[in-house]
């Protein structure tokens, strides 16, 4: 967190305030503590608290009302409130889910727990208002409206630094901006240079750019206008030679044709290396020659009569749909399995996350108007929030 | 004490009330909005339950912090109805776009009836719907049955901390 | 091409199918009221729910193949349409834009020798549940 927010507490029991304060303070927050008496509005105008925390029962002092007193502040409308409650008191509880507060906990406490809940919910305004302040912070997209050229142009126009993720079948890249310039490109084992011309040709997926301060050794030596050059040619060609193929998941394989005559050494190479049935995708993955000098030859074989797409209605979408639940079914995901859903579900949940974030026009207005909305919250948070030997507890006490 | 909450939501009232009070012996509070009740695992770990009925949703709940703060949610529907089946479409849509929290989804079952499909098809991890929410038959009064709905869902949050 | 996780049926959806699926209820009537990408949806959930509930009735027994050779031969489709189009071609998601009304004939043919499958799935493990009872009393 960069700016230091002030939480302002109301309590007067000592007991849980000081490791309260202490905990809070450690984590990097200033505290004011007040106890609850009528000028506690206004002391709360004075200190101008990014959020409040407030006991319930405070002796001669209405929580309520000053909770309503401080919602009916413009200023303070979006300010997070927690009230502390006695555990005892589930009316209490109810009562405070109804009024709208933002969150609530028992005494007693964890300090950790307080600490945990206050950053959440400090997030969560925080990314709310970045969300209203547009893309400061990043946006997504669709590598079909907008590809990795468009990308860096729009990158190079603002003389933005940015990391750009792009996601394309189950491949994950990376582009490295720095000030407008890409400086390098990752993409499994290969050298930037290749990764990065790959990644051009990607014009189906995901990508999500998030902007961040980048200060690596340039590892690509071609300049911007080189690569958007390059680029736009290579996007251009890949279009026009995809034309004459299927669709690039379609699944090809080898015919019994042994008239090699008319093949180029490069085409005899590259048929040699299919073995079965293959995904013209993987075979362009798998090849050591230019990506889009591969696509040329599959092109060329496909249309010598060398290679034919089978007939394969869902079978490999099938067939690894019940790999998969096999797999679960008896020794649990494969380590790769695993580590693929974990990167693609992180990268899904961010880009839809991110997303969602970017709101229009309208929806800023009515956010000005009615202050948070419920689907900017509801949208984040329901973290796992109990640990997995807390969670195992449960299981065993519900047995 | 740490504390886990859980929202059950039900087209009807008594669903709701059934489930809660099966799994955690009495409803501790009631009002027109919410039934609520505490399911003590041991001196340290609750589970609270929250009970909201569909037709409850035009009242002024604090949906938002519902959702936020919630582990997961159940949702029940009658299986002998298909208005009930109606009613809770929007609420499981609304979960799935919204939320990030897992869901179950349980048909219930009247007392005496039995579930359209052998056992074998949803007793150990439910009808895979989504990574997100799985659908399972129960009885939400019978307190054996609901707690095997809940512990579906204590699976799922298990499978996402074992995941991360 | 879409990826497949664009073509997911709503959470309301999928409980239309299963709703109807264990009542013995018609499916393919649902295509009708969906959109050309619900109409893929429902295929590929059909095709996961039959192959879920195929391993837990056949156990390790189960393959594709048991459903796919009662469906009609895309040659035979496709000569019956008078299509000439590439037979890789000849799958929903391929030509459900371009020729909605053969698509969704297709995948109607699809979906009820899954519904019928999954059907026999249901009836089979009825059997061994009643069989496995009456042993025990």
């Amino acid at each position: 967190m960069h700016k230091t927010y002030k939480i302002f507490i109301l309590d007067k029991d000592t007991t849980y305030m000081t490791p309260l304060v202490n905990g809070l303070q450690k984590a990097g927050f200033k505290v004011i503590c007040w106890e609850g008496n009528q000028k506690a509005i206004d002391i709360a105008r004075d200190v101008k608290p990014d959020l409040i925390i407030s006991e319930v029962d405070l002796p001669d002092f209405d929580t309520y009302d000053f909770f309503n007193e401080i919602r009916s502040i413009q200023q303070y409308k979006t300010v997070p409130f927690i009230f502390f409650s006695s555990q005892k008191k589930v009316d209490d509880r109810i009562k405070n889910i109804e009024i709208g507060i933002d969150d609530y906990i028992s005494k007693p406490f964890y300090v950790e727990e307080v600490v945990s809940r206050v950053k959440n919910l400090l997030n969560e305004v925080s990314g709310i208002e970045k969300a209203q302040g547009q893309t400061e912070k990043g946006f997504s997209g669709n590598l079909t409206e907008m590809n990795l050229v468009d990308l860096i142009q729009t990158m190079e126009l603002g003389k933005k630094s940015a990391v750009i993720k792009l996601k394309h079948q189950n491949s994950l890249g990376i582009v490295c901006i720095s000030n407008g310039e890409v400086v390098d490109a990752n993409l499994e084992d290969l050298p930037p240079d290749k990764a990065i011309m790959r990644m051009f040709t990607w014009t189906v997926g995901a990508f999500f750019v998030e902007m961040v301060s980048v200060k690596l050794n340039r590892r690509i030596e071609k300049s911007n206008k080189k690569l958007i050059d390059i680029g736009v040619r290579r996007v251009n060609d890949w279009e026009q030679i995809k034309q004459g193929l299927p669709p690039l998941s379609a699944i090809v394989v080898k015919t019994n044709s042994n008239n090699f005559e008319q093949l180029s050494d490069l085409e005899k190479e590259l048929l040699s290396g299919i073995k079965n049935k293959v995904r013209i995708y993987d075979l362009i993955e798998q090849s050591s020659l230019d990506d889009l000098k591969t696509l040329e030859l599959v092109r060329g074989l496909h249309q010598k009569g060398y290679l034919q797409e089978t007939e394969d209605n869902y079978s490999h979408y099938v067939d690894d749909y019940l790999k998969r639940l096999k797999a679960q079914a008896h020794n649990g995901k494969s380590p790769s399995e695993r580590a693929q859903a974990i990167v693609a579900n992180l990268f899904k949940k961010e880009t839809s996350q991110r997303q969602q974030r970017i709101p229009d026009r309208r929806q800023q207005q009515d956010r000005r108007k009615y202050g948070r909305r419920s689907e900017d919250r509801c949208n984040r948070g329901n973290p796992v929030y109990l640990t997995k030997a807390e969670l195992l507890m449960l299981r065993e006490a519900l047995l | 004490m740490k504390i886990g909450e859980v929202a059950v939501i039900s087209q009807n009232g008594q669903q709701k009330d059934d489930f809660i009070r099966s799994i955690c012996r009495k409803i501790d509070l009631k009002n027109e909005r919410i039934s609520f009740g505490k399911f003590d695992a041991n001196d340290q770990l609750a589970l609270h339950l929250y009970g909201l009925s569909i037709d409850d949703q035009d009242n002024d709940l604090s949906w938002d912090l519902i959702s936020r703060k919630m582990l997961g949610y159940i949702v029940i529907f009658d299986w002998e109805n298909q208005i009930s089946l109606e009613s809770i479409k929007p609420v499981v849509d609304n979960l799935s776009y919204n939320m990030r929290a897992p869901f179950i989804i349980i048909a219930n079952i009247k007392e005496g009836k039995k579930p359209p499909i052998p056992s074998s098809f949803f007793k150990n991890k439910g009808i895979v719907l989504s990574t997100d929410f799985r659908f399972t038959f129960g009885q939400v009064n019978k307190p054996e049955s609901a707690r095997k709905s809940l512990r579906l869902l204590v699976d799922m949050l298990l499978e996402r901390v074992n995941n991360f | 091409m879409p990826d497949n996780s664009d073509y997911a049926l709503r959470p309301s959806e999928k409980l239309d199918v299963l709703y109807r699926l264990f009542r013995g209820e018609n499916i393919c009537d649902l295509i009708d009221n969906m959109d050309n990408t619900s109409v893929i949806g429902l295929q590929k959930f059909m095709w996961e729910t039959a192959a879920e509930f195929g391993i837990i009735s056949r156990k390790h027994n189960f393959s594709r193949k048991e459903i796919t050779r009662k469906m009609k031969p895309t040659q035979q489709f496709q000569k019956e349409q008078n299509c000439d189009e590439r037979i890789y071609f000849c799958k929903g998601t391929h030509c459900i834009h371009s020729n909605s009304e053969c698509a969704r004939k297709k995948i109607k043919e699809h979906i009820k020798v899954m519904s019928e499958s999954i059907r026999e799935y249901i009836e089979t493990e009825q059997h061994n549940e009643t069989f496995v009872q009456s042993t025990l009393s």
